[in-house]
């Protein structure tokens, strides 16, 4: 089957590339192995927190051309200025108009959020019950902080959160507390409510007299005036319908934090992003796997390589085939990249990694070290278009979007997302370049204009 | 230890299959795929006093696999852990239980008498006795016997069948054979104007799926390996693939037989083959029918059996290969009726609002028509929309020029 792109990966890399590709006009597939990190994922969007060095960052467009200087190899540096902030612009409307507001500071910087330890961490775009706090925190306007624990819900622990909190200097003249409150719904179950995950009291919360109910109990233990932290309980399917309701019943100023897996705040992010893909003629392979491809040397480059077809699980003998492809397969945990005893793989292709040394230099070995975990900068080598290569060959139309990459640690950086939208945008762009259509050209200098 | 029972151990406990449970998103006393499949799976090793009978709330659906993004098959661990534990209570739920699930045997008893058979299974006191004693709920019509089965119509084609020099071999299924010969009659039309014929196996048996849901996997597994038997020979003899018009056979024959019931099918199971995903390749090759332009609008939706064998993608482009037809294709959630699992008494309110979703999204697209593979899927849908649900082979069929 013909494809005019494929993207292999349905991450957020992916689904951004997917939605790009069909927005050109392109006949688009994706694959996804199943559903993504993004259920794992705090559901903000981190653009640049630190710099691989480790200095602190509080506006990164302010930052940006210095910061290509300095790592000319990171992949902000080859995607360049100009496309980073295009396409978060157009990840921030694409979510929005679809119902996930993802919200900024107005002047460009970073924002602080709490994190479910009680910790703090910057990050770019939030959704808008993920309170945003000034990287200058001492001018944050916080008086008094309500953590709500959720009785039986293990996932979430109020007290270290407020523990934790304490800790910090800057709200030394806040009052932290926390507070117990009950679900309803939980009394009339037949299975102990300590077994609930977040996703199973979403469920529950989808009862306007659950809501109702929550809600009085809510405001009971707080004012308006106070920052309500609750553990992400709402969604499944409804987006932020539950706590828009629930702000609406209370008037009080929440801020969720997503809880051990699943993430609601994620999975609100996957959802919409799937949903528009199949809404706009998007052909999504759910569940399948991309085994193998067959590469051939191109005519028109000397020396370099195409990919001719991919072959999946499913789909067994019949190849798919497209113009270009888009490798966006995710890191260690998504089994985009492979560590063996002696080597790094990238199982797919078996492209070329951007590393060769011993084992011994993969890893730092205290885990929770201040400086980064080199593994996380390990991936695939590419060229400046995200081309990989194959023995030293380049396949000019595969082009690597997200965390396959080498080259930029996500983590220690907090760029994981930003690096996945805005190369998967760029992906796009390089890929309607190699397009001999017209029109397809034309939008293409459109978006990189 | 066979292979199934350890296969939990690739689970993280991320969640994920819970989150896209449909009978977890609309029963919360459902534990959900994590704990029944991987989680209880590693207690009940230890003893099957941990055996919980909530895990008769499972469908069967495998959306819990299609969404597990490392590659567990939980739905297979639940499976084989109700075959393997499933206490039966003998009680009337057996004998209705007994009935949904044996499809061939109904089938074969009603199809001589079915105008009578139909008429008694629509009348409104007959749904409430069935609903009072054998909780069949009353909301749910039973599936429509035909008079008279396919297989019976297909002994005077075999004639004609076999002067095709090209030849297929059908596994037809019970729906076919005893509620809906048109579409098998609709299948020998579309590969006879492609210059293919119609083979029948020598004998079959209904493909267990609706056993396995129903917890009799000894008969299940005897029915496999009757079909393996009879689907080996026809390999050998003729060498054909073996095609099916049903998404869920489809699945049966080809991943449950193996991964469930324990059925060898490595023989064959290189032959077996879903029908768009034939019919498309043939398309593709060339081979393909003329085709009278449509203007209609089909919504389709994908069944959660094509889903997790990852072959939606060849229906959904087979149905844009026929000219002036306008293809709507719905993000895919489950219909809520799982087989036989939304006829019962028990199950009618959650099945209900599993369905719900699908079936907003069905009205709110304007279409002529309903597009799917699965005939589960189809009586559902046509009892909770107003729009007629047909299989894209039938389309294909009513879009052949003459």
């Amino acid at each position: 089957m013909k494809f005019d792109s494929i993207i292999i990966g349905g991450g957020i890399a992916g689904y951004t590339a997917g939605l790009r590709s069909l927005e050109a006009g392109l006949k688009t597939a994706i694959i996804s192995n199943g559903q993504s990190a993004l259920h794992f994922s705090s559901g903000s969007i981190d653009l640049l927190s630190h710099t691989p060095t480790g200095k602190i960052i509080r506006n990164p467009k302010v930052i940006f051309d210095k910061f290509t200087t300095e790592f000319p190899a990171h992949p902000y540096s080859k995607v360049g200025k100009g496309t980073v902030f295009a396409s978060l612009k157009w990840y921030k409307n694409e979510l929005t108009n679809a119902g996930i507001p993802l919200l900024q500071q107005d002047n460009g910087d970073n924002h602080l959020r709490i994190t479910p330890l009680g910790t703090l961490k910057s990050t770019w775009l939030s959704q808008p019950y993920v309170q945003q706090l000034p990287m200058r925190l001492t001018q944050h306007a916080i008086k008094r902080i309500v953590v709500v624990q959720i009785n039986d819900f293990r996932d979430f622990n109020a007290k270290m959160v407020t523990d934790n909190l304490l800790q910090i200097p800057e709200f030394t003249d806040v009052e932290i507390s926390h507070t117990n409150i009950s679900i309803d719904g939980f009394s009339g179950l037949k299975r102990n409510a300590c077994e609930l995950r977040s996703i199973d009291i979403a469920r529950i919360l989808t009862d306007e007299d659950e809501i109702k109910a929550l809600a009085t109990k809510l405001t009971a233990v707080a004012t308006p005036n106070d920052l309500v932290i609750l553990p992400a309980i709402t969604g499944n399917g409804m987006g932020l319908k539950i706590l828009n309701k629930l702000h609406s019943l209370t008037h009080l100023t929440f801020h969720e934090v997503p809880t051990m897996p699943p993430s609601m705040l994620g999975i609100r992010l996957e959802e919409t992003m799937i949903d528009l893909f199949i809404k706009r003629g998007g052909m999504l392979l759910k569940g399948d796997q991309v085994t193998h491809g067959d590469m051939a040397e191109d005519d028109g480059h000397s020396g370099e390589l195409t990919l001719k077809r991919i072959y999946t699980r499913n789909l067994e003998t019949m190849p798919l085939t497209a113009d270009n492809y888009i490798f966006a397969s995710g890191s260690f945990f998504n089994k985009g990249l492979i560590a063996h005893h002696n080597k790094l793989q990238e199982p797919v292709f078996d492209l070329d990694m951007n590393n060769h040394e011993e084992r011994n230099t993969w890893y730092s070995p205290q885990f929770f070290a201040d400086n980064s975990q080199p593994f996380l900068s390990l991936g695939i080598k590419t060229n400046h278009r995200f081309n990989p290569m194959l023995k030293g060959k380049v396949v000019n139309n595969l082009f690597c979007a997200g965390s396959n990459l080498g080259g930029y640690d996500p983590i220690a950086e907090g760029s994981g997302s930003g690096v996945a939208i805005s190369t998967a945008y760029h992906a796009v762009n390089q890929l309607l370049k190699n397009t001999k259509n017209s029109h397809l050209q034309h939008i293409a200098s459109d978006s990189l204009a | 230890m066979d292979l199934v029972s350890t296969r939990f151990e690739k689970c993280i406990k991320c969640t994920i299959c819970t989150v896209y449970c449909p009978v977890a998103k609309a029963n919360p006393n459902y534990p959900g795929p994590k704990e029944s499949g991987p989680d209880g799976e590693r207690l009940r090793i230890k003893s099957p006093e941990y055996y919980d009978e909530a895990l008769k709330l499972c469908t069967n659906c495998k959306r819990c696999e299609t969404a597990c993004p490392s590659n567990v098959n939980v739905g297979d661990i639940i499976a084989v852990a109700r075959g393997k534990f499933e206490k039966k209570k003998i009680n009337p739920k057996l004998m209705r239980d007994y009935i949904l699930s044996h499809t061939d045997l109904f089938g074969s008893l009603s199809t001589p008498v079915a105008p009578l058979v139909n008429k008694i299974t629509d009348s409104k006191i007959i749904k409430t006795i069935m609903d009072k004693t054998v909780a069949i709920d009353k909301h749910k019509s039973l599936p429509k016997y035909s008079f008279g089965s396919f297989r019976h119509w297909y002994k005077k084609q075999a004639n004609t069948q076999s002067q095709f020099e090209r030849q297929i071999s059908y596994f037809h299924g019970c729906y076919v054979n005893y509620n809906n010969p048109q579409l098998g009659k609709d299948l020998v039309k579309v590969l006879n104007a492609m210059n293919i014929g119609v083979k029948l196996l020598k004998k079959e048996k209904c493909c267990g799926v609706p056993l396995i849901a129903n917890g009799f996997h000894d008969k299940a597994r005897k029915n496999a390996e009757f079909n393996v038997k009879h689907m080996t020979d026809a390999v050998e003899q003729f060498n054909t693939p073996i095609l099916s018009t049903s998404s869920t056979c489809s699945l049966t024959l080809k991943q449950e037989y193996p991964h469930v019931l324990n059925v060898d099918n490595s023989k064959i199971s290189n032959k077996l083959e879903f029908i768009t995903s034939f019919l498309l390749r043939e398309f593709m090759n060339g081979n393909m029918p003329n085709l009278a332009p449509v203007n209609k609008t089909i919504v389709y939706h994908t069944p959660c059996h094509l889903e997790r064998s990852g072959l939606a993608i060849f229906t959904i482009e087979l149905l844009r290969t026929i000219p002036g037809l306008k293809v709507i294709v719905l993000n895919s959630e489950c219909c809520g009726s799982a087989g036989t699992y939304g006829f019962k008494k028990e199950n009618y309110e959650v099945s209900m609002k599993i369905g719900k979703g699908l079936f907003e999204q069905i009205k709110q697209a304007n279409a002529d028509f309903a597009i799917t593979d699965c005939e589960t899927c189809k009586w559902q849908i046509d009892e909770n929309t107003d729009l007629e649900t047909i299989h894209p082979v039938s389309l294909l069929a009513q879009c052949l020029s003459e």
